[in-house]
């Protein structure tokens, strides 16, 4: 397998297949994220009202589907969705738990993105993606995950990858990615350290 | 060939044997709670009664209970993983590490060989962990897979399910017509997958295939077509040499909310098996999130052993615009090959099929 576009957001940075693509005067999250927003001219309305989880995933797959033409010649149940973290989605779940415990009144708008797949539901709805979807929680960032993640699924149960790892704490580092398979063998590797390699490259 | 067995379910209904007993006599572990809801109200939930254990301590005894039924020292092996499929986690280890704290517990207790992988794929989670689990055997990366399956009842949950007005104010009635919502329950399940059959003690089944899909239509409403409930399906069929018609009982999700168990009828009608006896075990259980899928695999296993049918409860009356053929009295029959099928917010739906050993 090899990988045909990558999105990296490091704080303030963002990089598309190890170029710079635009830098924020700010690394809060949610400056960087509307600031990113406009700057890639969406018109999504949806956007507006998704957690910072959300957003970031959707943001650096909008980059992706941008500048990998790739990933438009496969059918919707073709690509597979396997995004990762190491804090699941705490910043939503503080915020619930500030609705009720604060507020004194539980918010469902919050609640329902108290689960980190919801990012998955997002891109599959944005995108009209049908295929499989998993969020995986690990400790660190791992491209051994992601690789050996990509021999499981291509090509028994997808024929493309969307792999994600969408971090907010203690800084933002975002790295989404598609692979997709370069030749007609059986055997499908995508090597960690190709992976690696992307993820490393935020100069 | 994968197996799957050495079934372990840890609730508020008690062990394997126990639940599966309680269920086929039509006993639920559901049961009111006064006045915990935010407002004070009053709910029906099943949570354990005295001594409820912490996260990890729930973990431990359910691993614990599993491997009993396994060869000694398979968890610390090598070529062994231990997935942990919750929602939730631990949330008295704060939000950040709530999933992450429990699974290193576990990694530094048992001095396993790999860290855990943790899934957190909403209500599907459960069904998921075991197709990833069944993945990284058939792919020769483990030869041993524990799935571990487990969440708690905390305020945090009982008050977002209260908002989103999800909760009923009685026992819940899957796929029935007065059905109002769910109940929650909390409890752990695990299972073991495993390319080498010498591994599991008591017999285990097979695992034939699974897939997830997405519906793509909505983050906390399922899809009015049961569009990927139907793919998945779909898909865990064609990976397979089944054929609708060899399915003997299919364990649907059946959180007794009007919006899914419509869906879920809509969808095995669209797949022509509406008339294939079906169940939801969350009458009995409660619904455990994170822990449901590996839970209610675990009484499929005990189904097809004890060729037994276990009953749905709460249900007297259609309630969906589509028939389905709801086991309302436990039964028995031989029960060669199992659906087990789930769905949860984030639009993801998953499946599974299980076979006995011919």
């Amino acid at each position: 397998m090899k990988i045909s576009g990558c999105c990296r957001i490091h704080q303030n940075k963002v990089l598309v297949n190890g170029k710079k693509y635009f830098a924020s005067d700010n690394s809060q999250h949610d400056e960087l994220s509307m600031q990113l927003y406009r700057f890639l001219k969406t018109e999504y309305p949806k956007f507006y009202k998704m957690d910072l989880l959300s957003k970031m995933g959707f943001l650096a797959t909008e980059i992706i589907c941008q500048t990998t033409s790739a990933i438009s010649k496969f059918a919707d149940d073709e690509i597979a969705l396997l995004f990762a973290n190491s804090h699941s989605c705490s910043e939503s779940d503080e915020r619930f738990n500030h609705s009720f415990k604060v507020e004194k009144s539980p918010s469902p708008a919050q609640f329902v993105y108290t689960l980190p797949n919801i990012l998955l539901g997002e891109l599959a709805i944005r995108n009209k993606w049908y295929g499989e979807n998993l969020f995986t929680l690990l400790p660190a960032f791992s491209a051994e995950y992601f690789s050996s993640q990509a021999g499981i699924f291509v090509p028994q149960k997808a024929k493309a990858l969307l792999c994600g790892w969408v971090n907010l704490f203690p800084v933002t580092d975002v790295f989404v990615f598609f692979a997709e398979s370069n030749s007609e063998t059986a055997q499908e590797i995508l090597d960690s350290k190709e992976i690696e390699h992307w993820y490393n490259n935020i100069k | 060939m994968i197996y799957i067995g050495a079934e372990t379910i840890l609730s508020p209904n008690g062990n394997t044997k126990d639940c599966f007993r309680k269920i086929a006599e039509k006993k639920s572990g559901v049961s009111k709670i006064t006045g915990n809801g935010f407002n004070g109200e009053s709910f029906y939930c099943s949570m354990f009664s005295d001594s409820r254990p912490d996260f990890n301590t729930l973990a431990v005894q359910t691993i614990e209970q599993l491997l009993e039924k396994s060869k000694a020292n398979l968890l610390t092996e090598e070529s062994t993983l231990l997935i942990i499929s919750t929602t939730k986690g631990d949330l008295s280890k704060g939000f950040e590490n709530a999933i992450v704290s429990p699974a290193k517990f576990l990694y530094e207790k048992y001095k396993l060989k790999h860290f855990p992988f943790s899934i957190s794929n909403a209500c599907a989670s459960g069904v998921m962990a075991i197709n990833a689990a069944a993945a990284f055997i058939e792919n020769k990366q483990y030869q041993n897979v524990i799935v571990l399956g487990i969440d708690m009842i905390t305020d945090f949950i009982v008050y977002g399910f209260q908002s989103l007005y999800a909760i009923s104010d009685e026992p819940c009635k899957p796929f029935d017509s007065e059905r109002k919502g769910i109940n929650l329950g909390e409890g752990a399940g695990a299972v073991l997958l495993s390319a080498n059959k010498d591994v599991f003690t008591t017999t285990p089944v097979c695992y034939l295939s699974g897939s997830s899909s997405n519906d793509a239509n909505h983050i906390s409403g399922p899809s009015r077509t049961g569009e990927g409930l139907f793919r998945s399906v779909n898909k865990t069929l064609s990976a397979s040499a089944i054929k609708t018609e060899n399915i003997d009982f299919i364990s649907a999700h059946g959180t007794a909310t009007v919006f899914n168990d419509e869906m879920e009828a809509i969808a095995f009608n669209r797949l022509n098996m509406q008339h294939i006896p079906v169940n939801s075990f969350k009458g009995f259980t409660g619904h455990t999130l994170g822990a449901a899928g590996v839970i209610e695999t675990a009484l499929c296993i005990t189904c097809m052993h004890e060729n037994t049918l276990l009953p749905s409860a709460g249900y007297y009356t259609k309630g969906t615009s589509i028939e389905l053929n709801l086991i309302t009295q436990a039964a028995s029959a031989t029960i060669n090959t199992v659906l087990k099928t789930a769905s949860g917010f984030g639009g993801c739906n998953a499946s599974l099929l299980l076979q006995k050993i011919k």
